[in-house]
């Protein structure tokens, strides 16, 4: 009950009682972050998450996710406080810093990876959880490749398992085709019950790229 | 463990910063640790590092520096080491001063108890405030709101800082300020040229350092054994690929300058970029410590030093073939022994400075 209306507060912009936002919780939300209490709630309240109170939430001693009309609020949960917290969904409200930008290869091998998970980073899952994460993470990279794209890759850093639902936090890495491509890294959530299956993604990240310093 | 050095996972009342709010980090209490001349308000070694950092920045009692810092202790940062507690106390009013609202908050402290009562400690601060005064570097004040990513190592012993290694995301900081890190960078190289180039010597017994001492020892079986093998083998190796196996395959990575991603690929790309610039590199682990975190995790520090030749073109624009120093400090987050998550922090502007000439021969 309590991450419910910590999450509900801070969905709505609004202070959770009872320390319900640690002070040290880091926010990402689309291309932008920031830390604290003060900042995580003027981003909130200037674009509060539509559908609060309907809102499906999945959550286990360690993680939860609210999942609202267009987006969804994704956290860390430490002794029933929120201790990280990701939006994703829509565009991000936080403002875009400068940022060098890094050249990677992703894959490490002409064989494509698609999906980076290891079931290891989230202990507890089963075998069977794990699979689901799998087909999940799958179904969202296919909602990347929805619009034509050169690359997506899904990178799986959060899971919630609680009963029958699950909820999973990706990374997602798209890089846009044509002669000259644009891309990077933003979010995704799947959410997957056992009546219904949610999918949501970050806008295609837009800025420029830059190199260096 | 001997010579009163403890073992990394000792001391479990003395618990991370992390998952705690703050309330739970000021509460006042019974001992947790033994703290040989420390003020005894002092919980633990953890509560040191939170409380006197509150105490100082955020209840502005800036004048607790000259009871929580020796007189001759010596503060590094790659603009060279700043000396005696006046001068520790003088540089705090003149932050608090610019940015008046800082919150201090500690994401968190890692620390070791490297002789009996000689405790080492890496606290990750990311601030927050707002540029409301006036500063020498960057002019008048913007109104802008601010917050970076600083590490700050600290050797303490009886309640005193007797020495620190401070790494901050300076170039992100100047961003945030609508400032420019190369015009900041070119006017502090043009000062570091004028009068007596003696005070810059220090950086090149730095670089003599990195390029010839050993690594530190790492006790047998401690959690920064393959982070540490991890980086000498990216920075002296070049076996990046072999190196990045020690992630996870989803691991995420928050490096200086808004470099933000995720995956060994993405790592890899992070060092090269340090890599490709310097030639005839060298690479020093200097300090070491890891605690245990909430649900099994373990929390690991490494802090490390890079030298080499500015020879290719890359992140910091055209080669200057100037020779370099980095200092570094990384944070890492283990879960069933790969590293979940890397925090990285080096201060660009200071290469940037060196490149353009600064901080001596």
């Amino acid at each position: 009950m309590k991450v419910e209306s910590s999450l509900q507060a801070v969905a709505n912009g609004l202070r959770p009682h009872d320390d319900g936002l640690i002070a040290s919780c880091r926010f990402d939300w689309g291309g932008g972050e920031t830390i604290g209490e003060e900042a995580i709630l003027e981003a909130m309240s200037a674009r509060p998450l539509l559908g609060v109170a309907d809102a499906l939430l999945i959550q286990s001693p360690t993680g939860a996710a609210l999942i609202g009309t267009d987006d969804a609020l994704f956290a860390d949960i430490y002794d029933g406080r929120i201790g990280r917290l990701w939006r994703v969904g829509v565009a991000s409200g936080l403002g875009a810093e400068p940022a060098v930008d890094v050249a990677f290869d992703p894959d490490l091998n002409q064989s494509r990876g698609d999906i980076m998970f290891n079931a290891g980073d989230h202990p507890g899952l089963n075998s069977a959880q794990a699979a689901t994460v799998v087909k999940a993470a799958h179904d969202l990279l296919a909602r990347a490749h929805s619009v034509p794209l050169f690359r997506a890759r899904v990178f799986v850093i959060r899971v919630v398992a609680a009963g029958p639902d699950m909820a999973i936090l990706a990374a997602v890495h798209r890089m846009s085709g044509g002669a000259v491509r644009t891309g990077g890294f933003g979010f995704g959530v799947a959410a997957i019950c056992p009546d219904k299956a949610i999918w949501m993604l970050d806008p295609m990240p837009a800025r420029p790229w830059t190199a260096r310093l | 463990m001997t010579n009163g050095m403890t073992r990394w996972d000792q001391s479990p009342d003395v618990l991370s910063p992390v998952g705690q709010p703050i309330a739970a980090l000021l509460a006042h209490g019974p001992h947790r640790q033994r703290l040989d001349g420390f003020d005894p308000v002092y919980r633990d070694i953890v509560d040191y590092i939170i409380r006197c950092t509150h105490r100082i920045w955020e209840e502005k009692n800036i004048g607790l520096c000259r009871t929580h810092y020796s007189a001759d202790c010596v503060m590094h940062t790659l603009a060279g080491p700043a000396t005696g507690m006046e001068l520790v106390t003088q540089n705090t009013i003149g932050s608090l001063a610019s940015y008046a609202d800082r919150v201090v908050i500690g994401e968190d402290v890692i620390w070791s108890e490297d002789a009996e009562q000689v405790f080492y400690s890496s606290h990750r601060i990311t601030s927050r405030s707002t540029h409301l005064g006036d500063e020498a570097l960057v002019g008048a004040a913007t109104m802008r709101s601010a917050g970076v990513t600083t590490i700050a190592d600290c050797k303490v012993i009886a309640n005193r800082i007797v020495e620190e290694w401070l790494v901050r995301d300076n170039a992100r900081a100047l961003w945030q300020v609508d400032a420019d890190p190369h015009a900041v960078a070119t006017t502090a190289a043009e000062d570091d040229r004028i009068g007596d180039q003696a005070r810059h010597d220090w950086r090149a017994r730095w670089i003599a350092d990195t390029r010839t001492l050993p690594d530190v020892p790492i006790p047998q079986g401690h959690p920064a054994t393959l982070s540490a093998t991890m980086l000498r083998l990216a920075f002296a190796d070049d076996l990046y690929g072999e190196a990045a196996q020690t992630l996870s395959p989803a691991c995420e990575l928050r490096w200086p300058s808004n470099r933000r991603g995720f995956g060994r690929g993405f790592w890899i790309g992070c060092a090269m970029q340090l890599t490709t610039m310097l030639h005839q590199r060298a690479f020093r682990l200097e300090h070491v410590a890891a605690r245990p975190l909430p649900d099994g995790d373990v929390a690991v520090a490494l802090r490390w030093s890079l030298a080499g030749f500015h020879k290719s073109v890359g992140a910091w624009g055209a080669p200057s073939g100037r020779e370099l120093l980095l200092m570094a400090v990384s944070h890492l987050r283990l879960r069933g022994g790969f590293v979940v998550e890397d925090v990285t922090v080096f201060d660009e502007v200071s290469a940037l400075r060196q490149i353009a000439g600064g901080l001596g021969a």
